[in-house]
Formats: C-alpha cells, sequence, structure tokens
C-alpha cells in the first residue's frame, strides 16, 4: 500500500470513500468501490478479495443489527492507506452499539448464520468499534496488512 | 445474480451467476428450501459465482441440514475461486458434500 509517498508511521491518506443508504441493494456498489481502490494500488487479488468480503460483511452487520428492520440510514465508508496498511472505516447513525455484545461465533457446529464477524477476525488484523465521535452512531475500523510483494512502489 | 434450476438424473440442479449476498440469499434459501421440502434430491452449481458472503453460505447451510433431516441428497458442485476462500474461512469446506461438477456427482452416486 505504500506508493513511496510516505515513511513508516505516515499519516493515513484516503484514497477513496462513499455515503450510502443502508440497504442490502447497495453492498455491491461497495464491494465494487473495495475492490476498485486496491486494485488500483495493486494489491494481490485474493487479499483484495478478502477485504472486500469483511467491508461486506461489517455494511452486512449495520444493516441487520445496528440499524436493524426498523430503522434506515446511512454509512460511511472511507479507505485508506497507512504504510502497507490498508484501514476501512465505516461509520453509521444508529443507536450506540455495545463491543462487548458483538460475538464472533467460531464456526465449530454446523448452522446457519452467525459467521460475519468470524470472517472479519479471520480476514483483517484488527478492529475497533467505538462510539462516534459527536455521539451519533458507531465507527468500525478495520486494518488489513497488504503483502510487500503488492505495494505499489516495490 | 441469476438463478436457475435444472433436473439432471435424479437431482435438481440450481445454478447461480454473479454474486451471492445479502440482498439475494432470500430469493436462494427461499428457492433451495422449497425443492427439498418438495422431496428434490438437490445440487447447487456454483461455477458461476463470482462472490459469495456469509449469508449466501448461511443458506447453504440450512439447506443442507433440511437435506439430511429428509434423508435427500445434497451436494454443491463447481466450487472456486472467491466461494471455496469463504467456505474455507468458515471451515465449511470439509462439511458439505462437494464434487467438481454435476456429472462426476452423479458418477459418484453410480460408482
Amino acid at each position: 500500500m505504500n506508493d513511496g509517498t510516505q515513511g513508516a508511521g505516515g499519516e493515513p491518506r484516503e484514497l477513496a470513500g462513499m455515503r450510502f443508504r443502508a440497504r442490502s441493494d447497495q453492498l455491491f456498489s461497495v464491494r465494487e468501490l473495495v475492490r476498485d481502490t486496491l486494485g488500483r494500488q495493486g494489491c494481490d487479488r485474493s487479499e483484495v478479495d478478502g477485504v472486500v468480503l469483511a467491508v461486506d460483511e461489517a455494511c452486512a452487520n449495520i444493516i441487520r443489527h445496528a440499524y436493524g428492520a426498523c430503522a434506515e440510514g446511512d454509512i460511511v465508508i472511507q479507505i485508506f492507506a497507512q504504510d502497507d496498511d490498508c484501514v476501512i472505516r465505516l461509520r453509521d447513525y444508529a443507536e450506540p452499539v455495545d463491543p462487548e455484545a458483538v460475538c464472533c461465533r467460531r464456526p465449530r457446529e454446523l448452522r446457519p448464520g452467525g459467521l460475519g464477524m468470524f470472517l472479519i477476525e479471520k480476514i483483517m488484523d484488527r478492529y475497533d468499534f467505538t462510539e462516534a465521535a459527536d455521539g451519533k452512531g458507531n465507527v468500525l475500523e478495520m486494518r488489513k496488512r497488504m503483502g510487500p510483494s503488492t505495494a505499489v512502489g516495490a | 445474480m441469476e438463478l436457475s434450476t435444472r433436473t439432471e438424473g435424479a437431482y435438481t440442479v440450481v445454478e447461480l451467476q454473479g454474486e451471492v449476498d445479502l440482498h439475494f440469499s432470500p430469493r436462494l434459501r427461499n428457492r433451495l428450501l422449497s425443492e427439498l421440502s418438495e422431496g428434490h434430491p438437490l445440487l447447487i452449481d456454483l461455477d458461476e459465482v463470482t462472490y459469495m458472503d456469509s449469508s449466501g453460505i448461511a443458506s447453504m447451510v440450512e439447506a443442507y441440514q433440511l437435506a439430511k433431516n429428509n434423508d435427500l441428497d445434497f451436494g454443491l458442485v463447481g466450487v472456486k475461486g472467491p466461494v471455496l476462500q469463504v467456505l474455507q474461512l468458515a471451515r465449511l469446506d470439509k462439511v458439505f458434500p462437494i464434487d467438481d461438477t454435476v456429472g462426476s456427482r452423479i458418477a459418484r452416486d453410480a460408482g
């Protein structure tokens, strides 16, 4: 992800962003945005596929659980490069979510549902839930180190 | 996302094309459960699927459970690329019966 314009510990550089309605019919466009943005950075295809899946799962969780069936709202996605990391920030405007209540089910048993957070945890190096700075909504920040062979400036 | 069905041997083959996500998976789930409820052995052909998220996986898990409960044959064919990646991440690639093609599954059944 490092294009040679930033050194170690550099500030995150925003590559792309979008605000969209928290509806399932918007997920295709979100995936395209992530694919195109990371593809332009020269990232490895399988790594990009993983990040696309993690972002899709996170957005689906916001749609299903943060907003739920009775609420509508927006999601803002921002994609950053920071050193060799890809950083994805998702902000919603739903009621605050208790991070402790967001479960990550290990697929030890065969049953449908509940795999989204498990997949995010498997794919991304770290993720953090925080309350939005203005107190209106939640921020999920996910980070993944992209392989050195995929760096644009390598 | 496109969904179509055809009959091959004893199987109803549900053929998918494109990307399976939260928007499409309710339709997939309904079709799979409907076919199984009518007593049809089922194969899901994923050869033309370019993306699948956990909601698609959950639909297939639910269908597989219904098939087992009703003693109906069930399986996946054409699993590759991002679909294989998500099945492996979810540790389900060794759980579902998977064959390369519909033909190879039918040949294995006859074996």
